[in-house]
């Protein structure tokens, strides 16, 4: 497989937890979760951080919920995760 | 060439908690905890700052590392390059971190052996490449570039790892070593992250040590890790919050007698306690040196 290719199949395991391309490369996929949940908690903080006064309002169930939906929606595309709250606003405006 | 930062040098990742201790308590006050008390200077020789939290030119981060930088030197340690990247560098990125680097004049510039970015796709995860002969052409090609558009050496460091590839055709040591044959880049030895990995993938952690080139390892990092199980295997995970663990501190004395002058530094990202427990694991690294040097005769 080309590095293109492993990178694509491995960015589609992140985002859509779909592993059908990557873990046939891999000499054990075991550790896979481990990126997934990186990528996910490190977004999910980023909001939370963020937010902390939508936190203590929604609560943490409410929160989290709106903030995996916007995980899955917007994945980032800055090279500072600074910039990955922009945008939450309208994800929490469509929910609420 | 020889390192122009000559000597042991003991620092610690600058981190928020901390910001009211390297400045006197001058910065706004919700960087300042409620028991603050302030000292004239931090016992460090330098500190490290993640370039991408300063790389946004004006406002209040980038102020306050322009005043930390008047008291101490500075790494700046990156983790978006991306250097491993199938879709290539980024050069508005380079952009910016060449600019912060003219700003800040920096010691070291690193960043890590993985890939973060595919097109416009940011993981903000180090994400790991396979040790293939097709992968090692494309590292060299864009550390050589990053070094022509810095305008200076940049040091790659080893990171943590979870899966390894099938289709690997070398080692992660070999792979480094190469890199820096072909690319004349420095080495940031994490030795917590060899002392992971190894565990990971069921390597000695002594012959990863043994192959590397220490000539050009110019900075060594700490940190600490935490086990889990996952489906029915323990895993270590890089997490950066836990205090250095006793056989990172023993890759820790092999990795600083072979690189005597490496600038050492203890890395902690998450639950960060108080700065005098970070200076009090500092001053085990500066005794394992200093025995290190006592035991090998190097000039420290």
């Amino acid at each position: 497989m080309s590095l293109a290719a492993s990178q694509a199949a491995f960015q589609a395991w992140l985002q859509q937890a779909d592993d059908a391309g990557i873990a046939p490369t891999l000499a054990d996929p075991r550790g896979l979760s481990v990126y997934q949940n990186n990528y996910r908690v490190s977004l999910m903080a980023c909001l939370s951080e963020a937010f902390p006064h939508t936190l203590a309002w929604l609560g943490a169930e409410a929160f989290e919920g709106a903030a995996a939906r916007h995980v899955d929606a917007h994945p980032p595309r800055s090279f500072t995760l600074d910039a990955y709250p922009q945008g939450f606003v309208e994800t929490l405006r469509a929910i609420w | 060439m020889p390192s122009p930062h000559f000597g042991p040098h003991f620092g610690l990742g600058l981190r928020k908690p901390h910001y009211a201790d390297f400045l006197g308590g001058d910065v706004a006050v919700d960087f300042v905890p409620v028991d603050f008390v302030p000292v004239d200077f931090v016992p460090v020789d330098f500190v490290e700052v993640i370039s991408e939290n300063f790389m946004v030119p004006g406002g209040r981060p980038r102020d306050i590392l322009r005043r930390v930088r008047a008291d101490y030197p500075v790494a700046l340690h990156g983790v978006s390059l991306s250097v491993g990247s199938a879709s290539g560098l980024d050069a508005d990125y380079l952009r910016a971190l060449r600019a912060l680097v003219d700003d800040v004049e920096p010691a070291f510039v690193s960043d890590h052996l993985c890939w973060t970015r595919l097109g416009a796709f940011q993981s903000h995860d180090l994400l790991p490449l396979p040790y293939t002969a097709e992968a090692l052409a494309l590292v060299c090609a864009h550390v050589d570039a990053a070094q022509m558009a810095l305008g200076r050496q940049m040091l790659i460091e080893n990171p943590s790892s979870y899966v390894s590839f099938a289709e690997d055709e070398m080692t992660e040591w070999e792979f480094l070593g190469e890199l820096v044959a072909r690319t004349g880049c420095g080495l940031l030895l994490d030795v917590n992250n060899i002392h992971v990995s190894a565990h990971n993938h069921s390597f000695d952690p002594a012959a990863y040590l043994a192959a590397i080139p220490f000539d050009a390892v110019r900075q060594i990092h700490l940190a600490g890790h935490t086990a889990r199980t996952i489906e029915g295997r323990e895993m270590l995970i890089d997490t950066h919050d836990q205090p250095v663990p006793d056989p990172v501190w023993r890759l820790f004395a092999e990795a600083i007698t072979r690189a005597p002058h490496a600038w050492t530094m203890i890395e902690r990202d998450d639950n960060i306690p108080e700065l005098a427990e970070l200076l009090a694991e500092l001053d085990i690294a500066r005794d394992i040196a200093h025995q290190a040097a006592a035991d090998h005769q190097v000039p420290a």
